[in-house]
């Protein structure tokens, strides 16, 4: 069943670089989605919480204290349609802790280009790779 | 606590200095128009960058040799 996608979509970026969220920002502000940030998991729970209506999670995987996909699984216990883009250099790590993503769950490697991002962001959201 | 730059995994670290550079480059590109004078030079930026990022996996394997 595909959940509904608001026409300005809020995006939050979890990455512990600031300069990596600014990219992220950057590019996703220019296609028109709202974006929030966190520089760690317990602070991009803490976001959620107060704006549930966030409908894509963008997760560095190596963040400290508190590792990517566990803030994921985290969130999404919370917030089960919330859609989640894990992005790493290190995709091996990923695939052994979580042979097969969910649904609603995607990956993009760093480092990523703006079409990549935007494409993945797209096709999480909306099931094709550019926006409507 | 949160952890210190020592505590934090320097092949890590490198490749997030290296992931910055490839995707400002891009975006960088994105923006410059087609005949602009300093696309070349952008575009062997993020191509550096690129080769590094391939690079760090090999660093990676033979700091891990005993």
């Amino acid at each position: 069943v595909k959940t509904r996608v608001a026409e300005s979509p809020t995006v939050l970026v979890v990455d512990d670089e600031a300069p990596l969220r600014e990219i992220a920002r950057r590019i996703l502000e220019r296609e028109g989605y709202t974006v929030l940030e966190a520089s760690n998991g317990m602070d991009a729970i803490a976001e959620l919480e107060k704006a549930p209506a966030i409908d894509l999670l963008i997760a560095d995987l190596q963040m400290p204290e508190l590792p990517g996909e566990e803030m994921a699984r985290r969130c999404r216990a919370a917030f089960p349609d919330l859609k989640v883009l894990y992005v790493s250099g290190v995709i091996d790590r990923l695939l052994n802790e979580r042979p097969v993503l969910w649904q609603d769950e995607a990956f993009l490697e760093k480092p990523f280009t703006a079409a990549g991002l935007r494409e993945a962001v797209a096709l999480l959201l909306y099931g094709r790779l550019s926006k409507p | 606590m949160p952890d210190s730059p020592s505590d934090v995994d320097p092949l890590h670290q490198l490749k997030n200095q290296l992931s910055i550079i490839v995707s400002f480059a891009a975006i960088l590109l994105e923006d410059l128009d087609q005949g602009d004078k300093h696309r070349e030079d952008v575009a062997a930026i993020a191509k550096a960058a690129q080769d590094a990022f391939a690079l760090v996996p090999r660093l990676s394997a033979r700091t891990s040799e005993p």
